[in-house]
């Protein structure tokens, strides 16, 4: 009972060390085609080009924060 | 009791500095870090033996579309400046070696490139983006960090270098 706010700090102590940014030359794997969210993107733009004519309607297709951020 | 928390908290600190060790962005006027880096043949290029020259250093990977934009364009400031003290030094930090190798054999480039798998160089300066150039003065000083590229960019990169060279 006594250690458990040392065992807590370890705990988190553990768990904060694990939170790290990637950073811009470790983005390598972000650029691979396999993590793009969106697999298809001209399907999908089609598909949204329909959508948008039957429902009259647009927007709302959520966000993608995939690539490497290269500028 | 009391020592042996504290000890155990320094220790829980300690460990958590080491995985995010600081790291301070390189700034205009300041000394590249001094760090050897090995080329294609394998041989070592310091930054120290870069001293005298105007250099263009850019950071750039396969994967990052406009790096690969830039290589065209860095391969022509060799010409374009030969004869005078400069040098384009491009620091390649794919994480496999090898796809760098293979693909600047179909660019069939003469850049004067180094290898950094591990990323330590731009570690060290903190970069933000990719890819991002320094350009080094004969002092061997920053004057210039830019970051990303575009080719509207590069009559000003020039116009930069030029302007150092004359210096």
């Amino acid at each position: 009972m006594k250690h458990i706010p040392i065992l807590i700090i370890l705990i988190f102590g553990m768990l904060l060390s694990g939170c790290t940014n990637v950073k811009p030359w470790q983005k390598g794997n972000f650029a691979k085609r396999q993590m793009s969210l969106d697999l298809d993107p001209l399907k999908s733009r089609f598909m949204r080009h329909t959508y948008e004519s039957k429902e009259a309607a647009s927007g709302g297709y959520g966000f993608s924060v995939v690539g490497c951020g290269c500028k | 009791m009391f020592k042996a928390r504290l000890l155990l908290l320094l220790t829980v600190s300690a460990s958590i500095l080491l995985f995010n060790p600081l790291a301070v962005a390189i700034n205009l006027g300041d000394s590249l870090p001094q760090m050897k880096l090995k080329n294609a043949d394998g041989e070592e290029i310091s930054f120290s033996s870069l001293l005298g020259k105007v250099v263009y250093i850019d950071i750039w990977a396969t994967w990052c579309p406009s790096c690969v934009q830039s290589i065209p364009w860095m391969s022509s400031l060799k010409s374009k400046f030969a004869g005078r003290e400069f040098e384009v030094l491009a620091i390649n930090v794919d994480d496999h070696t090898q796809t760098a190798k293979e693909f600047l054999n179909t660019k069939k480039t003469s850049l004067n490139v180094v290898y950094d798998p591990t990323g330590s160089f731009p570690d060290s300066i903190e970069i933000k983006v990719m890819p991002t150039s320094l350009l080094i003065n004969k002092l061997g000083k920053v004057i210039l960090i830019h970051e990303g590229f575009s080719l509207r960019d590069t009559p000003k990169l020039e116009a930069e270098i030029e302007k150092a060279l004359l210096e």
